[in-house]
């Protein structure tokens, strides 16, 4: 990136960073240090034209999470879609825009951000 | 951005405080996506020339006066556009007013005309666009905050009082009209170069140089800088994206 002139990173967290889970208490960890590895980044490699942010998914329909279909993670999708408030789960390519606004020139101001992208979810109790 | 998901076409914005500054930088950015665009200011004189500068991009613009802290004008602003196109998608709140005062030298008055111009206008504004949104099947709506609310400023505590009440209010909006597929968010920058605070000049602000300084992008913004975030915000590339609180201020509020 150095070579490049400037680079742009973007961390894909959780939005369990922002609630908590108990049977995920590692997973949380991870993503709650990239939140934050993230931000340190940011500022150091600023100088360097490198811009770091990190987007947190709320749930995606994804081989690791499918929402639909014989694998479907169980009741857990059917509850945190009642409570989102946009009323469904995500698709990936809910996150075309977001990517390309990170990877290009148009976020050239946007460094060390935390974004939420999770349909509301974490607003609900 | 020719993703088909940026495309504004057919799509109305309002945008308070649209006649200079930020607010003029986002509607050039929602124009240039293919909005039509309502710029809403309180100086005649700025807003014909804020129209004159989106036709002369080619937009479709139309400038409403409107004092943002009275119900009934912003009422009839939003009824104005409205009539003049047809429907309402997408509002940013913008407009707002700041300027220094130790809390222990503030008149009441004075506080709450900060909390009328910077806070009440939101809930006006939002309420009075919401029937047109439910009426298009959905809308977007940008409350563009500060990063105040990440740090503290001793003599801006009317403005950060203000702006923490819109934040808030952006998560709570976001949970209450979700079910009527409207996306609520706030976009917090920083230090950006417009009038209200001149980053050169005669009149830039003194602290420019401190903030440059520790800014990881060893810059200040400029309102061209927001047009990127504003369109992915207004857009349907945003649709899984609602009460969330975006920074955006070149790393600044990292810095100590």
């Amino acid at each position: 990136m150095i070579k490049a002139g400037g680079g742009k990173i973007i961390n894909v967290g959780s939005a369990i960073t922002k609630k908590g889970f108990g049977k995920l208490v590692h997973y949380a960890a991870a993503k709650g240090g990239m939140d934050h590895m993230t931000q340190s980044l940011a500022r150091a490699w600023g100088k360097d034209n490198i811009q770091v942010n990190a987007v947190l998914p709320g749930l995606v329909h994804t081989e690791m999470m499918p929402c639909f279909g014989p694998d479907k993670i169980g009741p857990v999708v059917d509850y945190i879609t009642k409570k989102s408030p946009v009323g469904r789960y995500g698709m990936p390519d809910d996150f075309e825009g977001l990517s390309v606004l990170l990877s290009s020139e148009a976020s050239s101001f946007i460094t060390g951000s935390i974004i939420v992208a999770d349909g509301g979810m974490t607003l609900a109790i | 951005m020719n993703n088909t998901k940026f495309d504004l076409t057919g799509k109305v914005a309002i945008i308070t405080g649209g006649n200079g500054g930020l607010g003029l930088g986002i509607a050039k950015g929602l124009a240039i996506a293919g909005a039509k665009v309502a710029v809403v200011g309180r100086n005649q004189e700025k807003l014909d020339n804020a129209v004159k500068e989106l036709e002369a991009m080619g937009a479709d613009a139309l400038g409403v006066s409107c004092d943002v802290g009275s119900e009934d004008d912003v009422n009839r602003m939003v009824a104005t556009t409205a009539e003049h196109f047809g429907r309402i998608d997408i509002l940013f709140n913008n407009a707002a007013i700041s300027w220094g005062i130790p809390a222990e030298d503030m008149t009441l008055d004075q506080w709450n005309n900060f909390i009328v111009n910077n806070l009440t206008s939101c809930f006006l504004t939002c309420k009075a666009v919401f029937p047109h949104m439910v009426e298009a099947g959905g809308g977007k709506i940008i409350n563009v905050g500060s990063i105040i609310t990440k740090l503290g400023f001793g003599k801006l505590v009317h403005y950060a009082a203000a702006k923490g009440g819109m934040d808030h209010m952006t998560q709570s909006l976001a949970q209450g009209w979700g079910k009527h597929n409207i996306h609520v968010n706030a976009l917090l920058p920083g230090l950006v170069d417009t009038e209200m605070m001149p980053c050169e000049g005669p009149n830039k602000v003194p602290l420019v140089d401190v903030i440059v300084k520790k800014t990881p992008v060893g810059k200040y913004g400029v309102p061209e800088d927001f047009y990127g975030i504003s369109v992915m915000l207004a857009s349907e590339s945003s649709d899984f994206i609602t009460g969330s609180i975006i920074v955006m201020d070149g790393g600044l509020s990292l810095a100590i």
